[in-house]
Parts: structure tokens; C-alpha cells; sequence
């Protein structure tokens, strides 16, 4: 007997929260910090207002979909063309969880082992992961429902840690003509949403669809953490040396002492972060498998999801690996395929369904 | 799949332990008995070569520290060729406390090790950073030779600046925020000194002692702040602990203490350039004994005069080198000017206004206690 793979909205929320979380240490705040400048602490309060207009589309889409994206697909572009997009969305999984694996091995390398090679972390997070991808994804969304405590805990410890040294003068002044670089900050945040849409292949698991009432709270959340991180990084480094770092929310955490007795927490706040790295590779794996097996009319995707953990891995060892290429790919191109698989379908969807009558 | 789990699991684990005969893939492993802990790196550049030089923590067993010295053509390969150099262990960089630049160095410029120093997976920002005047930090790590720790020493000084000294010291982190906001930065100065005395509570002979600021500009060491000009310094950039002073008032020599909250800093109008306002209000304790009593009314004047004095001389220097080593651009942004919307020259045309206003406390003293429940006669 099997036994229902199902996900509660909660549980969906938390996945998306922690998922988050693995990307924004990726390119936060350096990258608002290399934008807006001081008004990057703006960048997060501003995403409201474009992340409002997602959550409402994505929303409207959900309620008369509850199915999730591959039913929203198949009904509105037919099966055929369903099916292929569907397998696209999962060859797009791979690429992105090989890069996400390659990205996290060059996190551990640039900020605490370096000289080791990449292909070790890979390889070990591929593991790891696939195996976590080829059972149930419920398991998964009851571990980022754990992790997502974990995660909160640590981010407020290290605020903690680090009020007494933020030098506030440091993100003034603010003035309304920053308003315009916060902005565009804020659509990069608003991208983070991307990882809902993805997410939303899940759709069919869920026991009942989310309501925005779950989901607002912790969006909220991640803003504040988001213009939390900013302020600790633009009050302890200034804008300049925040936008050169690689990993300043990192270099901010080395510094930290506990007590005057307790030093060096770096390894163990890098090592944390793990877990969004888990559950975010996990669910695409996982999303990637079940993608290929409804495209390719497979029975499980058990079997495929060793295969998709494994071309990610292959994808990963391809990837350019010094920290300017992987600076580039994680700043430029990923963001804007993450943009355009999560954003450009939705009013392509949207108009195909009018078209055909089925929304 | 679940059979499979565990024995992957226990191996994956296996291979991250670091046991073995081996490293094992775990490259960061270090056996921790065989670790030197250095505590102060110095950099020096000779001929225009760069000179590395490290002294571990004194051993457990209170032998004499570790000390290495290299040449290299830079800090990564330096510290490479360091571990060459000892005689036993292995150096650790991770607990560095202190970076300490000789003079040379300083002058070509603290760039590069402010950037290793953020890069490294080692170092850390929060190391305080030192520069020694007229002499290189190696002559500062080797100091006396047997017995010596710049460890100890520089722990003196860092704690004894923090209470009573004219200057104060910068880390790494504030040094390289400076430079890169304000293009300009202090660096506490180190001078060796042979004493007859007891310094800081340390033993007679050769150590260290606090000599005021190393102006950098651009990254590259410019000059010096001497004396009551670095207290000047170290008072606007509110870093001033309790500094002890002589003032002539009254017909004597009055000592007191002195302390003081930041100054206010003020803009007090942008038209025609920049306007400053700098408020002090510090206060005075009388300490010392005096043959020819002063009413504190003259010693707060004279206190007034001597320290607007400063004050003024600091800023015609911050002036006339057009650097903002007094971080008053910081003082400016909390008002909203941003530093990018400032001209150029801002600083050589500004015109700053100084106002000084001490108040004068009288300190412990028996006399004054008399008739109340010290028990002094009445």
C-alpha cells in the first residue's frame, strides 16, 4: 500500500520560506548593497509593492487551479504541449539544482575549506539530496517546518551578537532620491518569489489550497530578515566594502564574539546554512523527477530521481568554478532564468486560458 | 532505497572525520597539540620587499613564543613560507589579535593587507591594527628577545588606551570602513622605547608605548598625530577615554582628569561652504595637588583654551591636507549630507566654529570630606 503524499499549506509556506532563505545568502545584501547603496535597506520594504502584484496573480491562478502549475499547463495548452513544458520546467529543475549544488560547494570553499576541491561537497549534497528527492516530499516539508525554526533562531542570535558595534551613521543619509536605486533593489527581492512558482509543481500535494493568510506572515518575515541582514552588514561595513564582499553577512559573523570568550562561530552559522541548501535542491530534484515522469509517461519517479540528481552533479562539475564566473552566473544569468521561468509564463498562461475559455 | 541509506550515510560521515592515517579529505584538520597560535603578525617592507613576521602565543608550559620572519613577494605566500620557519607545530592564523605594520609599509600603502586580511578565511577583521614609528614591526615581535611577548605587550597597551590614553586603537574592520567611505583612516602608533621605569604595569626594560596616529589617505600612510593633537582626534572622533592633564591656572599647576561625551557636530549652514559647528563639553576632575589653589572658574577658562586650542589646530590640519581623519563627514551624513553630494574640497574651505565648555568638579579630597561621616575633625 501507498501511503497519500500530501503537504499541508503550512508546510508548503515553510518549504518556500526555507527555500528562500539558501537563495538570499547567495546574493544578499551585497547585491542591494551594489544597487541602491545606503537606500539598500530600503530594497526589501519596497519589494511590497511588485511582490503584492505576484502574490495576486499567483493567487488567482491557485484558486481556480488548485491542481498546481503541470494541471494549470495541461488545461490551458493541452496535453501535449503540457507535457512538454512540463519536461522543460524539469530539465530546468536540474540546471538550477546543478548550479545551487556548485554554488554551495563554492560557499564552503571561499569562506572555510579552502583548497579542497568542489566535486566533494557536490557530490556529497547531490547524495544526500537525491535521496531525499526519490521518497515522499512530505518528509521534506516537515524538516523545513524544523529547519525554519533553527534558521530564525540563528539569524536572530547573530542580530543579537552584532547590535552593539552597528555604526547607524553608516546607512544615512536616506533621501528620496535613493528611492528609485531601492526600487530596483526591491524587484531583485521580489525575484526571490520566483521559488513560490516553482514550488507551485507541488500544487497537486497539497491538502487544501494556501490561503494568502498563510503565506503573508512569512513573506513578512523574510523581508525583515532580508532588511535585517542589510542593516547589519551596511552598519558594520558600509556600503562600499559591503558591495565588495563576497559573502559580507559571513565576513560580519567571523567577527563575532560571544561573551569576549566564545570566537570563531563562522563555521558553524556557513555549516547551517545547509539546510535551506537541502530542502531547496531536495524539492527541485524531487519537482525535476516527477516533472520528467509525467513527460515522459514513466511510472514513479523514483528511479528518476538518482538520474536528475546525477545530471545535476555532471551540470554542477561543469559549471565554471572560480569565484568572478560564479559571482557572474549567480548575479546576472541565474537570476534572470529564475525570473523568466517563474514570471514570463504566468500572463502567457493567463492569455492562452482566456483564449481558450478555460480559466 | 532505505537499506541503502544508512550505510551511505555512516560513509559519507567517515570520510568527513579526518581520522585515519592520513589527512583524510578534510584538508582544515590540524592536530591541536602541534598548534602555534599567533597572535601578532607584522608586516614590514624592506627595499620593497614585503617582510612577514608572526609570534605565536607563549607556550603553556611558559616557554618563550614562537617568532618567525620571512620575506615573500606577498602576504599568502609569506604565511606559507612562515610555517617554513618554525621551529615546531604549525602556525594557526585564526586567533590573530593584532597586525602590526612597520613605517615603510605603512607608507606604501595597508591596501593590500587590509584585503588579505577580508579574504582570508583565516584572519579576522576584528584584529587591531598598529603601525611602528621610526622602526618596523619586526623589531617590535622580536622586542628584547628571550622573555618577550608582543602579545602581552600590546594587550597592555590596547586595554590602557581604551581607559586612559591620548589615542585609541582601530581594528582592521574600522580601518578599512574608514578608508572606504571616508578615503581616510587612524592607525594607532606604537613607539619602542628602553624604560627605567615600570610601563603599564609591565617590567623595566625595552616595550612599547602608544605615540599618537598614523594618518592614512588613500591607504598610504601621510603623517603623524602627535600628543595633544591625537587627543584632539581621538575627542571628535569620540573615542576619548579618562586622559589625565597639567594646566597652568592660577598661579600653579593644576592636574586633572579629564573625560568628555563625543562633541556635537554641527552644520550649521551650507551657504558660500561648509559651516561646522563643534560643541564640547567635557569634564574636569582636579586630581593633582596644587600649591596655589585655582578657583574653578579659571581652571575651567584655562581647560576651555587649551583644549579649543587643540581642537582648532587639529582641524587646520584635517584642513590643510584636505583629509577627513576626523570622520567629520561621518558627523555630516547623520544630518543628511550625503558624502558623494560634497565638493571636492570641502574640507579645505570649511570654516569651523569651536565651542569648548568644561565643567570643573573638585576631586576626592580629605579636606572636603571634613565634617561629614568620613569622620574628619569639623
Amino acid at each position: 500500500m501507498t501511503r497519500r503524499d500530501t503537504i499541508s499549506p503550512r508546510q508548503f509556506v515553510a518549504c518556500a520560506f526555507v527555500a528562500a532563505l539558501s537563495l538570499l545568502i547567495r546574493r544578499f545584501p551585497r547585491a542591494l548593497a551594489e544597487r541602491a547603496g545606503a537606500a539598500a535597506v530600503l530594497a526589501a520594504p519596497l519589494s511590497v509593492l511588485p511582490l503584492a502584484v505576484g502574490l495576486a496573480a499567483a493567487f488567482a491562478l491557485c484558486r481556480k487551479k488548485p491542481a498546481g502549475v503541470p494541471g494549470l499547463l495541461t488545461d490551458t495548452l493541452g496535453q501535449a504541449a503540457g507535457r512538454v513544458l512540463t519536461g522543460v520546467y524539469g530539465l530546468w529543475f536540474v540546471g538550477y539544482a546543478g548550479f545551487l549544488l556548485r554554488s554551495g560547494a563554492e560557499r564552503f570553499l571561499t569562506t572555510v575549506y579552502t583548497g579542497t576541491q568542489p566535486w566533494l561537497f557536490v557530490g556529497i549534497m547531490a547524495l544526500v539530496c537525491a535521496l531525499a528527492a526519490a521518497g515522499r516530499c512530505a518528509p521534506i516539508a516537515r524538516a523545513a517546518m524544523i529547519f525554519r525554526r533553527g534558521m530564525l533562531a540563528l539569524v536572530a542570535l547573530v542580530a543579537l551578537l552584532t547590535a552593539k558595534d552597528l555604526d547607524l551613521a553608516l546607512l544615512q543619509p536616506l533621501k528620496l532620491s535613493d528611492l528609485r536605486a531601492a526600487a530596483a533593489a526591491g524587484l531583485e527581492v521580489a525575484n526571490l518569489l520566483s521559488i513560490g512558482f516553482f514550488l507551485g509543481f507541488l500544487g497537486a500535494r497539497l491538502d487544501k489550497p494556501v490561503r494568502l493568510t498563510d503565506a503573508a506572515p512569512w513573506i513578512a518575515v523574510l523581508l525583515g530578515i532580508i532588511a535585517l541582514m542589510t542593516v547589519e552588514c551596511l552598519g558594520m561595513f558600509g556600503q562600499e566594502l559591503t558591495a565588495m564582499m563576497r559573502f559580507p553577512y559571513f565576513m560580519l559573523v567571523r567577527d563575532l564574539t560571544v561573551l569576549g570568550a566564545l570566537e570563531r562561530l563562522e563555521p558553524i552559522v556557513i555549516v547551517l546554512w545547509f539546510f535551506p541548501d537541502f530542502i531547496l535542491i531536495s524539492l527541485l530534484l524531487h519537482m525535476a523527477a516527477q516533472n520528467l515522469r509525467f513527460a515522459l509517461g514513466a511510472r514513479t519517479h523514483r528511479l528518476l530521481a538518482p538520474v536528475c540528481a546525477a545530471l545535476a552533479v555532471a551540470a554542477a562539475l561543469a559549471l565554471p568554478g572560480g569565484t568572478d564566473q560564479q559571482q557572474t552566473l549567480s548575479e546576472s544569468l541565474v537570476p534572470l532564468l529564475c525570473a523568466a521561468f517563474a514570471f514570463a509564463p504566468v500572463p502567457a498562461l493567463l492569455l492562452a486560458a482566456a483564449f481558450r475559455k478555460k480559466l | 532505497m532505505k537499506r541503502l541509506f544508512f550505510p551511505l550515510a555512516a560513509l559519507a560521515l567517515l570520510t568527513l572525520s579526518g581520522c585515519g592515517l592520513s589527512r583524510g579529505i578534510y584538508s582544515n584538520y590540524r592536530a591541536i597539540e602541534e598548534l602555534q597560535l599567533v597572535r601578532t603578525l607584522g608586516l614590514d617592507a624592506d627595499d620593497g620587499a614585503l617582510v612577514l613576521s608572526a609570534a605565536a602565543a607563549r607556550a603553556q608550559d611558559g616557554g618563550a613564543p614562537v617568532i618567525a620572519r620571512c620575506a615573500a613577494t606577498g602576504i599568502p605566500q609569506g604565511l606559507d613560507a612562515l610555517q617554513l620557519r618554525v621551529p615546531r607545530g604549525q602556525l594557526h592564523f585564526a586567533h590573530t589579535q593584532y597586525i602590526v605594520l612597520g613605517e615603510d609599509y605603512a607608507a606604501r600603502g595597508v591596501g593590500d593587507a587590509l584585503d588579505f586580511v577580508e579574504r582570508d578565511i583565516h584572519t579576522r577583521l576584528g584584529a587591531a591594527l598598529f603601525v611602528v614609528r621610526d622602526g618596523t614591526a619586526e623589531a617590535l615581535l622580536t622586542g628584547s628577545g628571550e622573555g618577550w611577548d608582543v602579545g602581552d605587550v600590546l594587550t597592555e597597551v590596547l586595554a590602557e588606551t581604551s581607559r586612559h590614553g591620548d589615542c585609541c586603537v582601530f581594528d582592521a574592520r574600522e580601518t578599512a570602513v574608514d578608508l572606504s567611505e571616508y578615503g581616510t583612516a587612524l592607525i594607532c602608533a606604537l613607539r619602542l622605547k628602553d624604560t627605567q621605569d615600570s610601563v603599564f604595569g609591565l617590567p623595566p626594560g625595552l616595550t612599547a608605548v602608544p605615540d599618537g596616529y598614523g594618518i592614512l589617505r588613500g591607504g598610504a600612510l601621510v603623517g603623524w598625530l602627535d600628543g595633544a593633537d591625537a587627543r584632539a582626534a581621538s575627542f571628535v572622533r569620540g573615542k576619548l577615554g579618562t586622559v589625565t592633564l597639567a594646566v597652568p591656572a592660577g598661579g600653579g599647576t593644576v592636574t586633572v582628569e579629564l573625560s568628555a561625551p563625543p562633541p556635537e557636530i554641527e552644520l550649521v549652514s551650507a551657504e558660500g561652504g561648509i559651516v561646522l559647528s563643534l560643541s564640547a563639553a567635557p569634564e574636569a576632575v582636579i586630581v593633582g595637588q596644587t600649591e596655589t589653589k585655582p578657583d574653578t572658574r579659571s581652571l575651567a577658562a584655562a581647560l576651555d583654551a587649551q583644549l579649543r586650542e587643540a581642537l582648532e589646530r587639529v582641524l587646520e590640519r584635517a584642513r590643510a591636507e584636505n583629509c577627513d581623519f576626523l570622520a567629520l563627514t561621518r558627523a555630516l551624513r547623520t544630518q543628511g549630507v550625503a558624502p558623494a553630494a560634497l565638493p571636492p574640497d570641502w574640507l579645505r574651505t570649511l570654516d569651523a566654529r569651536v565651542t569648548v565648555h568644561t565643567t570643573v568638579r573638585p576631586g576626592y579630597d580629605m579636606d572636603a570630606r571634613a565634617g561629614t561621616d568620613g569622620g574628619g575633625a569639623a
